[in-house]
């Protein structure tokens, strides 16, 4: 029996979107947010996989507690996998469960990791444009995606491209909002419209810090023809090219092949 | 639009569903850019979104046509979903050619009776039920009992004359770049039979003198598509392959038990099969059809 209850993960890379996006789902009326469990409490190896318990360690609203959006990114293999224990046990209690895989360009995303780090954690681990810092990323991203390839067909799962997201945000909105499945509802879009800059990141609105959509197009050029000739690359390359597309609506399970294609190619890096 | 199909039917069927006009409007997937002008579109009621089959029919053809496919089908609709809608009448009349399902006359507003929702609901317009909402199925059957059989049978008349006209509205917007799809588990020239139940088999009040004026006046082709026998499908749990009760007691209370785990009403996988094949061959037996719309 269909419990009408559901659980979805929100994944990707880190500084792909998932705070924007994981922002404008779980701001609906029954959607109850419950926002990198693994990575924030990773110094306690939290490592709750049961709704009800995680629920209650991150306060979800009772009311909400029906429709949930876990949000996770691939800055440790862990976070990922933790993430499908949650869902391989919440499936467990006939709660339907499903991922929404979001893509960005991978080099934006480390560059705005960089920027990040350098700017604004605590911990300054990645702070310079660097070979090490640039694989180290993407074998943390690579690691965490080949987990995705790997279990997402045991639920359902959508491919969110960041760039065609934020170029149509309410129609990409309510696909997610489907999933659960769940009517968008207007609210979601106020802090969100086209044009508009977004509300910032959590972690960086104490800093006065917001989103904005920034052009690193030159910037990421740069980074990938310093690096091109790096065994990760390739990875690089693959990433950008399975956004573009999954941005050009590629049907989901082509672009779940693509996945698994370029997550279990032979990469030494 | 189509959430309560994917709420319903989750378990076993992913319908992907996508949206158009700012998360409006909700269509089954892949998703298609609808701002393109060179659109094959597929427009009709459940049956041409694929309730209870992996692969409806447009998404069958999709791989066969150099063309943008957009599967545009919404559950329960009528002519005047698409003709009452800006932003779907402007896509059809950019679309390179839409294949338009013959709907249900019971989603056409005439008479007795205003469509409402997604044209799956009539309005009373009139008499002792005026302004009470119901299911079509349900409201012909009170028109049929309350306001006596002559009135029914004249709301089947003025039914089946408007349902022409939507037509011929629905053609002319598409600038007649468009033909008819009948599927159906009767054929076209079949009596309408309306004993057991108020509203008959699908397509509801439609018949071959309604078929045969939409093509004298709009010169249109018709792809019938009938399979008398329609055997029902199972319901099947994408994830475990076991049995799924999609209709459940306390969603659907009314449904008798032995069937809330079979696709009983909507077009099955093996009547998809025939529209594609019957919709292939239409294609193919038009060269210039053939030509500009298949790889």
């Amino acid at each position: 029996m269909d419990t009408g209850a559901s659980l979805i993960t929100l994944l990707g890379m880190p500084r792909s979107g998932t705070t924007l996006v994981y922002s404008m789902i779980s701001s609906h009326s029954q959607v109850g947010g419950i926002s990198e469990p693994f990575q924030s409490r990773r110094e306690q190896s939290y490592n709750v996989t049961d709704a009800a318990q995680l629920c209650e360690d991150f306060k979800v609203a009772p009311a909400r507690r029906q429709q949930l959006l876990l949000k996770e990114t691939t800055t440790r293999p862990t976070n990922i996998s933790l993430s499908f224990d949650v869902m391989s046990d919440a499936r467990t209690s006939r709660i339907f469960t499903g991922s929404i895989i979001l893509l960005r360009n991978p080099i934006e995303c480390y560059a705005s990791q960089v920027e990040a780090s350098r700017k604004f954690w605590k911990l300054k681990k990645m702070t310079e444009i660097s070979e090490e810092t640039f694989t180290v990323f993407a074998r943390s991203s690579l690691m965490g995606f080949r987990i995705i390839g790997e279990q997402v067909r045991a639920h359902a799962f959508r491919f969110l491209s960041y760039t065609a997201h934020c170029e149509a945000v309410a129609n990409s909105t309510a696909r997610c909002m489907a999933l659960f499945p769940l009517r968008l509802e207007p609210e979601q879009l106020s802090d969100f419209s086209n044009n508009a800059p977004s509300v910032g990141d959590p972690k960086l609105r104490d800093k006065g810090a917001r989103i904005m959509l920034t052009d690193r197009s030159a910037e990421v050029e740069d980074i990938r023809a310093k690096f091109e000739s790096l065994p990760c690359a390739g990875f690089y390359k693959a990433m950008t090219e399975l956004e573009v597309a999954v941005g050009n609506q590629v049907p989901d399970a082509d672009a779940f092949d693509e996945l698994v294609r370029i997550t279990q190619h032979n990469w030494r890096f | 639009m189509g959430l309560g199909y994917q709420s319903v039917d989750r378990w076993a069927y992913d319908y992907d569903l996508w949206f158009a006009d700012e998360g409006r409007l909700a269509f089954r997937g892949p998703g298609t850019d609808l701002r393109q002008s060179n659109l094959l579109t597929f427009i009709g009621a459940a049956q041409t979104f694929g309730r209870f089959v992996d692969r409806p029919f447009p998404e069958m053809f999709r791989p066969f046509s150099k063309l943008p496919v957009a599967n545009l089908g919404v559950s329960g609709a009528g002519p005047e979903r698409y003709l009452n809608d800006p932003f779907l009448r402007d896509v059809l009349s950019r679309s390179r050619y839409v294949f338009i399902q013959a709907m249900s006359g019971r989603s056409v507003s005439a008479g007795v009776f205003k469509v409402g929702g997604n044209n799956g609901v009539s309005i009373f317009q009139e008499g002792a039920r005026k302004g009470e909402q119901h299911l079509a199925q349900d409201a012909y059957r009170i028109l049929r009992v309350e306001y006596g059989e002559d009135q029914y049978r004249e709301q089947i008349r003025l039914v089946q004359e408007a349902w022409v006209e939507r037509y011929v509205d629905l053609v002319e917007t598409a600038g007649g770049r468009a033909c008819l799809i009948w599927i159906s588990e009767r054929a076209i020239d079949s009596d309408l039979v309306v004993d057991r139940s108020p509203v008959g088999v699908f397509p509801h009040f439609v018949d071959a003198g309604c078929v045969a004026e939409v093509q004298r006046r709009c010169n249109i082709p018709v792809v019938e598509c009938v399979l008398p026998v329609m055997k029902a499908d199972p319901i099947v749990n994408r994830y475990t392959g076991e049995l799924e009760a999609a209709f459940t007691p306390e969603r659907f209370p009314n449904r008798p038990d032995d069937t809330r785990a079979l696709n009983t009403y909507y077009a099955t996988r093996k009547l998809h099969d025939l529209v594609f094949s019957r919709l292939m061959r239409f294609v193919w037996q038009n060269a210039d059809l053939a030509a500009e719309f298949l790889v």
